[in-house]
């Protein structure tokens, strides 16, 4: 009996010797979270970027799909911790609603919203369903750094009151703050340009003496102004690092060269067998110049300066009664423009930017300033984004970047340059060996907000996010293969 | 009932390629014990690697075996921390050789042999990184080779055969589509056939040594009418649905095929080999095997019909010409007979072109070996172990496409063949 078990135990033995002889004995790719780093909680600050905002909404694919949801995934690797996240339910997945192409018409796709299963509580005030329970996502949709230390915004922005007990006012620093985390990636203040952007300058309903284009008091959708900007950031960062937590910081990409400012005048020349139309004067109808220039200082406006010949297409208004003729290298139309501009009776083809008739006009009696044959008809300031409003952006935007980076070095965090790093993607049509480019839709990087990007764009972040992390801490957290796993753009029908 | 078919046939006919490349040296078990060595022998294993040998054979014979090659490979992708392995299919690559002689002393044989020289199944887990650029493979070669030897005298023997070669090849692989981050299948499949011819000369100055030289010449396994398929593609709207169906031809419900054509190079060798018997029971080899890798430039597939707007799907391999130097060794005691053996394998795949299907390294083989006589018959047994150098795929060459030719990152293999043969002298 015992000669028999000894038997068997040799031939197990010499069984799984046989085996494991044949077993390839491969360590992984070494992956570190380098001597300093602790992922037990990982943080992430920020706005919509953060948040996971895509597609003009926040829903729950969209959030599973964050750059710090990507982020996570990487840190699990070298020992994180879980990474909850605000998502909305199953029920709701489609949260705030979102833009989808749900068909094409000919080559357009037609954009509609979503709007079965939201978590939108009341349709008034944008209200959203309550998240409780834990959150690492603190990434707020609309969020300015200049918000950072004002209370009432948790009760304003509906994205911030979701994850708050009802009527509670915070102020985001202390919301941070309580979280506690042992690591953190801030990426925030985009929004201190962006609104003044999105509305191509444009200060309708919002001028406040002096606090326009650029505020001292933090008005929405003007630029924030730099002092005020500073020391929002020194606060949250001092909050940030008040418990000793590591952590990376990322500067603010160059909203100019965002598809929501980058496609419309391409379309416009495309549409013109590639070239931006150019207007000459006399016009068919026999109008002059001199007439049109007539017309525009008739409603108010300076001469736009139309001559006889070729001309620069559209006029536009640069603000108050500043019109300009406009130059497609760098004056951009904006995407929430392109509906008006592209309308076959009011828009561009119909003389918006140049005269439109004047329905009053009679030919019998043409006399006195309100009956002229034809009227001005300037775009609107508010979809066109002008080389001094670039100029402002940029200006404000470097500065915001000097103080992000600043205050990321005085405390030893790693800086990701989001600015140096966007310009390069689109320089490049891509990054790493990931092929995107910024072009709207058929892009990869940018959703169908053309601002937000798309998971592919998120996860192409998570990777600069790493590598300087790996870099600023001497960590080997291992990069998302973002073509192995073929993470997708823009969804198709 | 055709699936328990060709799943039988897959099993007699699975290979894996155990030495440099996708190539399988395992045509005669006495010799797989010595380090594949003894090619300057009078066996009638030898046909193949050197028809010659048979020549000194006193009169005909024949042999079967059957290799039983167990593989694993593992690999660690640069970017990130899993490690991914091969399934472990077994395959067993066969042989069959036998000579018959006959004329004045016997001085002539005439021989038939079958054997699988080149070959190579792998199949990776599911998901696995590389899965854009293999799933799994399987490529066959079965070579049927009539020999005809003339031992001119005591001293000098001179053999030849012709080959015909057919196989097959199966490759699976996913296609990442540019839209909605969707993965399509893609699967290459064809027969293939092809020609060559192998020369040899034995020479036994005395009769303790025998020196051998066989050139066997380039296969080019050509496939006329391969099938290629891509499957589970989305039915998309629009230009997106446009830009599919320019891209994959003949698209209908998800599914595109059409045929293609490629040739795959089964590379010349040239073998040099020397016995030395020392004694009446010992027998000392040497050889050294030259293969002519450089003639594998690339991997191409020309579709019938535009895949991704080209006809051309080519892969460069740019393989070098590598040696393979061996040395075992036989014991006698009476009946029984003891090897043992080794070689070096340099591996023809140059950094940056491994791929998923020939992760190939620098390799050391060591193989031990019994055999045990029964009056004619001959009872031959060997294990083969092989353990390939980790290696590390930086700087990945690119296809026509610009796609990786694989993906980056370490592999590791290692391999074991037990082998099992039976010979008959008449």
């Amino acid at each position: 009996m015992k000669l028999i078990s000894y038997k068997n135990i040799a031939y197990a033995a010499l069984g799984t010797l046989a085996l494991a002889a044949c077993k390839p004995k491969l360590e992984q790719t070494p992956i570190s979270k380098g001597k300093s780093l602790d992922f037990t909680k990982y943080v992430a600050v920020g706005n919509s970027l953060t948040a996971g905002f895509a597609d003009g909404g926040l829903y729950r694919d969209a959030q599973i799909n964050s750059y710090p949801n990507f982020l996570a995934g990487q840190f699990k690797l070298v020992g994180g911790g879980d990474f909850p996240q605000p998502l909305f339910s199953e029920a709701q997945k489609n949260g705030s609603g979102y833009q989808q192409i749900t068909e094409w018409n000919g080559s357009t796709p037609v954009i509609k919203p979503v709007i079965t299963e939201l978590a939108v509580t009341n349709a008034t005030t944008g209200q959203l369903a309550r998240h409780e329970g834990p959150n690492n996502n603190l990434g707020i949709p609309g969020l300015r750094m200049v918000e950072v230390t004002n209370a009432s915004v948790a009760q304003l922005n509906p994205y911030f009151e979701r994850l708050l007990p009802p009527l509670t006012a915070k102020k985001y620093t202390d919301f941070v703050g309580e979280s506690n985390p042992t690591f953190f990636t801030c990426w925030l203040g985009n929004n201190d340009v962006l609104g003044y952007a999105t509305r191509g300058g444009d200060s309708t309903g919002i001028f406040v003496s002096g606090q326009y284009p650029i505020s001292t008091t933090g008005i929405p959708g003007t630029i924030t102004a730099t002092p005020l900007f500073n020391a929002s950031t020194d606060s949250l960062i001092n909050k940030l690092t008040a418990n000793g937590a590591k952590g990376a910081v990322a500067t603010i990409p160059d909203v100019a060269t965002i598809p929501f400012v980058r496609t419309v005048n391409p379309a416009v020349a495309a549409a013109n067998g590639g070239v931006f139309p150019r207007i000459t004067f006399p016009l068919a109808s026999g109008l002059t110049a001199a007439q049109a220039n007539l017309a525009y200082q008739l409603a108010g406006f300076n001469s736009p300066g139309f001559t006889t010949g070729s001309n620069n297409y559209a006029v536009y208004i640069a603000g108050g009664t500043v019109v300009r003729q406009m130059n497609p290298a760098i004056d951009f139309f904006l995407l929430s423009g392109q509906a008006t501009l592209t309308n076959p009776t009011t828009g561009l083809a119909a003389g918006l930017g140049v005269v439109r008739p004047n329905p009053s006009f009679n030919p019998a009696n043409p006399v006195g300033p309100a009956n002229f044959p034809v009227l001005a008809n300037p775009i609107a300031d508010n979809i066109v984004l002008d080389r001094q409003e670039v100029s402002t952006i940029r200006t404000a935007t470097s500065a915001f970047n000097t103080k992000l980076r600043s205050a990321a070095q005085i405390k030893g965090l790693a800086i990701v340059d989001a600015d140096a790093i966007f310009n390069q993607i689109i320089r490049d049509n891509g990054i790493d060996g990931v092929s995107v480019n910024s072009a709207f839709i058929s892009g990869g990087l940018f959703s169908l907000d053309g601002v937000h990007l798309t998971p592919k764009g998120y996860a192409i972040v998570a990777n600069q996010f790493i590598k300087a992390i790996n870099t600023t801490y001497i960590a080997q957290i291992p990069l998302i293969d973002v073509n192995a796993r073929n993470i997708r753009g823009v969804v198709f029908p | 009932m055709r699936k328990i078919i060709f799943t039988m046939l897959g099993l007699c006919t699975a290979l894996w390629a155990e030495a440099g490349g996708f190539q399988v040296v395992l045509q005669g078990v006495r010799q797989t014990g010595m380090g594949n060595t003894g090619s300057a022998l009078a066996d009638v294993s030898n046909a193949f690697y050197n028809p010659a040998s048979i020549g000194f054979l006193e009169s005909g014979g024949v042999a079967v075996g059957v290799n039983s090659i167990f593989s694993n490979v593992e690999f660690s992708p640069t970017l990130g921390s899993e490690v991914y392995k091969t399934e472990n299919p077994i395959s067993l690559p066969f042989y069959l050789h036998g000579a018959y002689g006959f004329g004045k002393d016997k001085a002539f044989k005439a021989g038939l042999s079958v054997v699988t020289p080149y070959g190579s199944s792998v199949k990776w887990e599911d998901g696995w990184v590389g899965q854009t650029s293999l799933e799994q493979i399987s490529l066959r070669a079965i070579y049927i080779q009539p020999t005809l030897a003339y031992r001119i005298n005591k001293q000098l023997s001179v053999g030849a055969g012709f080959q015909y070669m057919l196989g097959s090849v199966n490759l699976q692989r996913k296609t990442a589509l540019p839209v909605n981050g969707a993965f399509a299948d893609s699967e290459l499949d064809g027969k293939a056939n092809g020609i060559g011819w192998n020369l040899g000369v034995t020479f036994k100055p005395v009769e303790q040594i025998s020196v051998g030289v066989a050139y066997r010449s380039e296969i080019k396994a050509k496939v006329e009418d391969g099938t290629a398929t891509f499957s589970n593609i989305p039915n998309l709207q629009g230009p997106a649905g446009l830009s599919l169906a320019a891209n994959f031809p003949n698209l209908a419900n998800g599914t595109s095929t059409t045929s293609f054509t490629s040739e795959l190079p089964l590379p010349a060798v040239l073998t040099i080999g020397a016995s030395l018997q020392t004694n009446e029971n010992f027998t000392f080899n040497f050889d050294a095997r030259y293969t002519f890798w450089s003639s594998y430039k690339e991997l191409a597939f020309t579709f019938k019909d535009a895949v991704a707007g080209s006809t051309l799907s080519a892969s460069p391999r740019n393989y070098r010409d590598r040696i393979v130097l061996g040395a075992g060794a036989e014991y006698k005691i009476k009946d029984l007979s003891l090897r043992a053996g080794g070689y070096f394998d340099p591996t023809p795949v140059p950094d940056g072109y491994m791929t998923a299907e020939t992760p190939d390294a620098n390799t050391t083989f060591l193989s031990g070996g019994l055999g045990y006589k029964i009056g004619k018959l001959n009872i031959d047994a060997s294990v083969l172990y092989g353990d390939k150098a980790k290696r590390t795929n930086t700087n990945v060459a690119l296809d026509n496409r610009n796609a990786p030719v694989g993906p980056a990152g370490t592999y590791k293999t290692r391999v074991i063949v037990g082998s099992l043969g039976v010979s008959y002298s008449f």
